[in-house]
């Protein structure tokens, strides 16, 4: 009796390993699968990496910004509102312009509104920039080039 | 890169020091099992300790890093002190551990960890590669309130003060772990949240395989780290850099103080302080750990004062029911009302919500719908996006549990934390129903990580709930 319950007992455990080393297989086929599906990973770039020379967006706008945060900071300036005109050839949302712009201007709160006094202009196109500066939404204290511009709110003071 | 692994490695000392301290006995049983909760024990003291003092001293400077280097010293110290005084403790209890089993398919297991493990490596290599600065989330909140306190210029709470979208509101484990290696580092690296996702992957593992191994053996100890390291999305949300796996470690540690607490009795204070502490860091990991923290005291308490007449021995007194648990929750439990009461800005969620406006949510059909239909999605999916296939490991997890036998007197044990698990799951989704945001785009943006954090404490419940798969398997018992 004890012979055949330890017979039953390995039979069991012995197709139970079976069962599961065949399960995990497809699991680990799965996931190898959509990896597979990624083409050229370590080559994965977005448009505006491209266009950036390969750059992550957090390293493009950490350059592009680079000069505006040293001169705020120098000025204790803790604070300023962000506007984005942005236009069809814009791939990134407002919201996602803001995102990198917020991280790469830390410890300066940026805050997704053009009702401050002070207000970082972010344009990605060439025509979305005259058509920001056309608007004369904003007066232009300066133009820090790559479509990063500091306004001045006359409303907001 | 060296001055933070030395960081990870010295908190994750320190937090072994604290688990010895905390954990009474002998034996390489107790070793394995503090080993398991030290990195989640000393990460959460450590990040509780920098915001008190950076709280206190309005930033991270020198003077507060110093401080609060020189405390966590002297904690350390008294961890040693107690460690030498419970040495010399004759009466204390022995932790074993079960031998090796000598059979032949066991190396079939270890051959799938290998492959399992190796897959892990791969995935987070891959999605580390993708995403240099962690994920949407890691960029928008967690690394960038970290990037915050790299200066002392406008003080503490000045990384609080975003009105627009990005959850000011959130408790700040991660972000202060971060921003203590960069301040270490003197500058914001990619390395150290790298290492950190990493790390808090790893640690889950660990922690699960080794609470396995302690209370049921090598078998289910193997299965239980081969199925999570192989569970598609654990290593890519590890590479992410987010808050849900450190939370899930911190559920997956918590619910295994408290099993351990309710199966070695002798020892159940110190474990039920643990519990609470545990409790305790995951409310200060993220505002999904508050809602975990407060149903698992509920339920704690409630299933011991139901049982109390069978067990009367073990308490003497009804406090005993809950006041290690209370003393455990303490600390974190009062920097988390700090942070929250003083700093944070009101949830977005909860923030202009009325009762009709709940009502109204609460009551519409389409939300159950669309809600539970995201819900099936999310386990029974294996298309490629936002998903984490989690219908392969639940199969693989329930032909494994074939093998095994079930055990009644485990299924009782296990019902607090089947009742914790439970009413989580419902609270996440009763946010679901009531989110002033767009449904669709909530659901789509945050479920698979809410599935990622419940999942590694599934799992453990679902193998405790077997026997071992012989009797020299389920030898670790505490012996004293």
């Amino acid at each position: 009796m004890a012979t055949e319950e330890n017979s039953t007992t390995t039979i069991r455990s012995i197709a139970m390993v079976c069962c599961f080393v065949g399960l995990w297989a497809g699991l680990e086929w799965a996931g190898w699968k959509r990896v597979s599906e990624t083409k050229d990973v370590v080559a994965i770039q977005t448009k505006q990496q491209k266009a950036f020379g390969g750059l992550s967006e957090v390293q493009q706008y950490e350059l592009r910004l680079a000069e505006l945060k040293s001169e705020l900071l120098g000025l204790n300036v803790s604070r300023i509102g962000y506007w984005n005109n942005p236009d069809s050839q814009q791939t990134l949302t407002s919201q996602e312009t803001w995102v990198y712009a917020q991280y790469a201007l830390v410890p300066i709160v940026v805050e997704n509104s053009s009702d401050f006094p002070i207000v970082l202009g972010d344009f990605l196109s060439p025509d979305a920039e005259s058509a920001a500066l056309q608007m004369q939404k904003l007066e232009l204290v300066k133009n820090y080039g790559a479509g990063i511009h500091l306004f001045r709110n006359p409303r907001s003071q | 890169m060296i001055v933070t692994l030395s960081a990870v490695v010295l908190l994750t000392l320190l937090g072994m020091a604290f688990a010895l301290a905390a954990v009474p006995g002998r034996g390489n049983g107790r070793l394995l099992l503090c080993s398991g909760l030290a990195p989640f024990l000393g990460f959460g003291l450590c990040s509780v300790s920098l915001f008190l003092f950076g709280y206190l001293f309005d930033g991270l400077a020198f003077v507060a890093m110093s401080g609060e280097a020189i405390a966590l010293f002297c904690m350390f110290l008294v961890a040693v002190w107690i460690i030498t005084q419970r040495r010399s403790d004759s009466n204390a209890s022995e932790f074993s551990l079960p031998p090796l089993p000598r059979r032949k398919h066991f190396f079939l297991l270890f051959a799938c960890l290998f492959f399992s493990l190796a897959r892990f490596g791969a995935e987070y290599w891959q999605s580390s590669l993708e995403h240099p600065h962690g994920w949407w989330d890691a960029i928008m909140i967690w690394n960038c309130r970290a990037r915050f306190w790299l200066t002392t210029q406008f003080g503490f709470a000045h990384a609080f003060e975003v009105d627009s979208f990005g959850h000011a509101d959130y408790p700040i484990l991660l972000p202060l772990t971060v921003a203590r290696l960069w301040v270490y580092e003197g500058v914001d690296t990619t390395q150290a949240p790298k290492i950190i996702g990493l790390y808090f992957g790893l640690a889950g593992m660990w922690c699960l395989a080794t609470i396995l191994l302690v209370t049921k053996g090598w078998t289910h100890a193997v299965i239980g780290l081969v199925i999570l390291s192989g569970t598609p999305g654990w290593a890519e949300q590890s590479a992410w850099q987010l808050a849900d796996i450190p939370l899930a470690g911190y559920f997956l540690a918590s619910l295994c103080c408290m099993f351990c607490a309710d199966r070695f009795s002798s020892i159940r204070r110190e474990l039920d302080f643990l519990t609470g502490f545990m409790l305790g860091c995951a409310a200060w990991t993220k505002n999904e750990g508050i809602v975990f923290a407060v149903v698992s005291f509920v339920a704690i308490t409630g299933f011991r004062l139901m049982r109390l007449n069978k067990r009367q021995a073990e308490f003497s007194q009804r406090s005993d029911l809950a006041w290690p648990l209370i003393a455990g929750l303490a600390i974190p439990a009062i920097t988390l009302l700090t942070f929250k009461l003083t700093i944070a800005p009101a949830n977005d969620i909860l923030e202009g919500q009325t009762l009709s406006l709940c009502a109204e949510r609460l009551t519409d059909s389409e939300r159950w719908r669309v809600i539970a239909s995201h819900a099936v999605g999310e386990v029974m999916s294996l298309r490629d996006g936002m998903h984490n296939d989690l219908i392969l490991p639940i199969l693989a997890t329930i032909i494994a549990m074939i093998g095994f036998r079930a055990s009644r007197i485990n299924i009782f044990r296990l019902l607090p934390l089947m009742a914790i698990i439970t009413a989580t799951t419902i609270s996440y989704l009763s946010a679901y129903l009531i989110t002033p945001h767009e449904l669709t785009w909530h659901l789509g943006t945050s479920i698979f990580r809410l599935a990622m954090q419940l999942w590694p404490a599934l799992l453990l419940i679902a193998l405790l709930t077997t026997q071992p798969v012989s009797e020299n398997e389920g030898k670790t018992a505490l012996s004293s």
